[in-house]
């Protein structure tokens, strides 16, 4: 048997032909593109194979599908049509749609006195009313308005210019100078009676 | 009128790459919008420290004129470029990979993620704290007043982001200027830039196949692929620092100079995002210096370190200017003495464990990365080169813990940081990795064997 396969190898030569090893056939491309086709379809299965079961095997990739992907896109197919602060209110709740109410109801120049942040901590959890402890946080929603808080230094200059006052779980009342019958739990009020009109419950 | 300006960024992108030499199509499509918008930021900061508002007109003006001067040649002698461009060769320019079935089904992936987070990034508003208390509401009032040193910074109405250089606000503002509702469209764009420009690097570094494996496991990382769909600096910081040392990699492998110019003009924009990302320009520096000083070439290295340093060290100069207002802005201090606390020191070294190991963060990566490493150790003993590239590329990780040793905090505690923000600071560390595990020799030969396998037919004469 060897002898014959040397014997082979060795009329090869005489004939002048290219020696090639049996394995030559992997190292080039197809000739025809059904053998092209073979062979992508072959080594495509096999990275399908292992990249499943990677995937099956990894929380993270999984992570991806389920809370990225699934999550994300079931809500915004339901609500396609959303404007942006609606978009804002259903990703960080209610302290959106209070601050845009705020924004809504004011002038650009409103010096708004907020809370302080005892109170917006004893607001219903569910609410996620703590941004608004943060002046950084309430200024993107309201600006060019000014949202002043008794607690920092930099803001005792606008204390005195207060236009508006920020009522949270009906707290603030007592900075108007009037009384107020009808105290409802949330909204903004201005200071100066003038311009009161009736004001909105959020 | 609002894509307009992001038109303009992209073309002032491509008058600049087109200046430091030819690049591909994909090239083009990668890093014109990063480089684009870096310069635009660049010349609204040159603006604001002259005293001209940064407004629409002006930026018009400014972006026009960059862009004419840029193309200088161009327009004073087209038949020229034009007779230069018509025997380029257009088979490498258009060129985006070699073809097979396996490849694009790889690419059909890449563009379904791409498209996710592209979709989620546009739909949804800010709503990030970092970026609502700092970069999305300081680039919506620089564009509302025109200007740097805005209300936000005298009345402390911002958050610690307004101390960072300026690069993401900027770009956040330009939005803003050119009358989008949302900033959401800036993050988008950095992604996809990422994306392909990673890509197309990779082509000039390994196989199609292994190029395009390669890309969509360091875009699924997961903790990365969710956070480029939140408008922070993270992803934009590892996209400018990554991509420049795999730059420098590929001037050394190709030796074109275009992508020692690239590599420049991307550590330098790095720097000009994140104050850490001098730890990139450290390690590209390291490696310049190497392979300069093998050629008896002195000089040079100092001139890469000036170029990449100057935006970062020019928005060093700018806060010291302004010490008064800004400092309360400064998150961070730097010790310059060691700090040798042993205790400290394993505090950091648990959090970036913690960060590195975790089950959803980074997928596979790190143990991809132990994998290629073990696979190159014959390499990494025979080839100097080999061992280079791996150091350089842990080198900025190195570099970020012990940055992160030196500082002393003023917000947060250390294990609040890498508790919370440690998972953020490793995304270029990240991409570095799979650009390394994708080039060891083993790996490589592997699936330009494979490609050759699954190549198109031949045409016989």
């Amino acid at each position: 048997m060897k002898k014959s396969s040397k014997s082979k190898y060795k009329k090869h030569r005489k004939k002048g032909k290219e020696t090639t090893s049996k394995y030559e056939v992997f190292k080039r491309p197809s000739k025809t593109w059904f053998g092209f086709l073979l062979r992508n379809l072959l080594i495509g299965i096999v990275f399908f194979v292992v990249f499943q079961s990677l995937y099956n095997n990894t929380q993270s990739y999984k992570w991806i599908e389920n809370v990225f992907f699934h999550e994300n896109y079931n809500f915004i197919k339901k609500h396609r049509n959303f404007t942006t602060d609606q978009k804002l209110q259903a990703k960080i709740g209610y302290i959106a749609s209070y601050l845009q109410f705020i924004k809504k109801h004011t002038p650009d120049s409103a010096i708004i006195l907020m809370p302080p942040d005892s109170i917006i901590k004893g607001v219903d959890k569910r609410h996620k009313m703590d941004w608004l402890t943060s002046k950084r946080h309430a200024t993107y929603f309201l600006y060019p308005r000014k949202p002043v808080y008794q607690k920092n230094p930099e803001d005792s200059v606008y204390l005195k210019k207060v236009t508006h006052v920020a009522i949270v779980n009906k707290f603030g009342y007592q900075y108007l100078p009037f009384r107020v019958k009808n105290k409802v739990a949330f909204t903004v009020i201005p200071v100066d009676t003038k311009k009161i009109g009736r004001y909105k419950k959020h | 009128m609002s894509y307009l300006g992001i038109i303009i960024a992209f073309f002032l992108g491509v008058s600049i790459l087109a200046l430091i030499g030819k690049f591909s199509l994909l090239e083009f499509f990668g890093f014109s919008f990063p480089i684009g918008m870096g310069a635009i930021t660049i010349l609204m900061f040159l603006f604001d420290i002259i005293g001209i508002g940064i407004a629409r007109n002006s930026l018009l003006w400014g972006i026009g004129l960059s862009v004419l001067a840029l193309n200088y040649k161009l327009i004073t002698n087209p038949g020229d470029r034009l007779r230069k461009f018509r025997t380029k060769n257009f088979k490498e320019f258009f060129f985006v990979g070699k073809f097979n079935l396996v490849w694009l089904a790889f690419v059909g992936v890449i563009l379904f993620l791409l498209a996710g987070v592209t979709i989620k990034n546009l739909y949804w508003p800010t709503a990030a704290s970092d970026s609502l208390s700092s970069f999305d509401l300081y680039g919506k009032v620089i564009a509302a007043e025109g200007k740097m040193m805005n209300s936000l910074i005298y009345e402390k109405r911002v958050g610690w982001g307004a101390a960072y250089p300026p690069l993401y606000a900027l770009s956040l503002a330009y939005s803003y200027i050119f009358g989008f509702e949302m900033s959401k469209i800036i993050p988008a764009l950095f992604f996809i830039s990422f994306v392909f420009s990673f890509y197309a690097l990779m082509l000039r570094n390994v196989s199609t196949l292994g190029a395009i494996i390669a890309t969509l496991f360091f875009m699924a990382s997961p903790e990365l692929y969710a956070q480029s769909a939140i408008n922070t600096t993270s992803v934009t910081q590892a996209m400018y620092g990554s991509i420049g040392i795999i730059a420098i990699f590929t001037w050394n492998n190709t030796k074109q100079n275009k992508y020692l110019l690239l590599s420049v003009i991307m550590l330098a924009l790095n720097g000009w995002i994140r104050s850490e990302g001098i730890v990139y320009i450290g390690a590209a520096f390291l490696f310049y210096a190497y392979i300069s000083i093998r050629k008896k070439e002195f000089v040079k290295p100092f001139l890469f370190l000036i170029a990449t340093a100057l935006p970062f060290i020019l928005w060093q100069i700018y806060l010291k200017a302004h010490i008064d207002l800004m400092d309360q802005f400064v998150q961070v201090e730097i010790n310059i003495l060691p700090n040798l606390d042993g205790d400290y020191i394993m505090r950091i070294l648990r959090g970036a464990g913690k960060s590195f190991y975790h089950k959803i963060y980074y997928g596979i990566t790190i143990y991809v990365f132990y994998g290629a490493i073990v696979l190159n150790l014959i390499w990494l003993y025979l080839k100097k080169e080999s061992l280079i590239t791996l150091i350089v590329v842990l080198l900025p990780l190195i570099a970020y813990l012990v940055l992160l040793n030196q500082l002393v905090l003023r917000a947060d505690s250390i294990e609040g940081i890498m508790r919370s923000s440690a998972k953020r600071f490793f995304f270029g560390m990240i991409t570095l990795m799979w650009y390394y595990s994708a080039q060891v020799y083993p790996v490589k030969r592997f699936f330009t064997a494979i490609e050759v396998y699954l190549a198109t037919p031949e045409k016989t004469k």
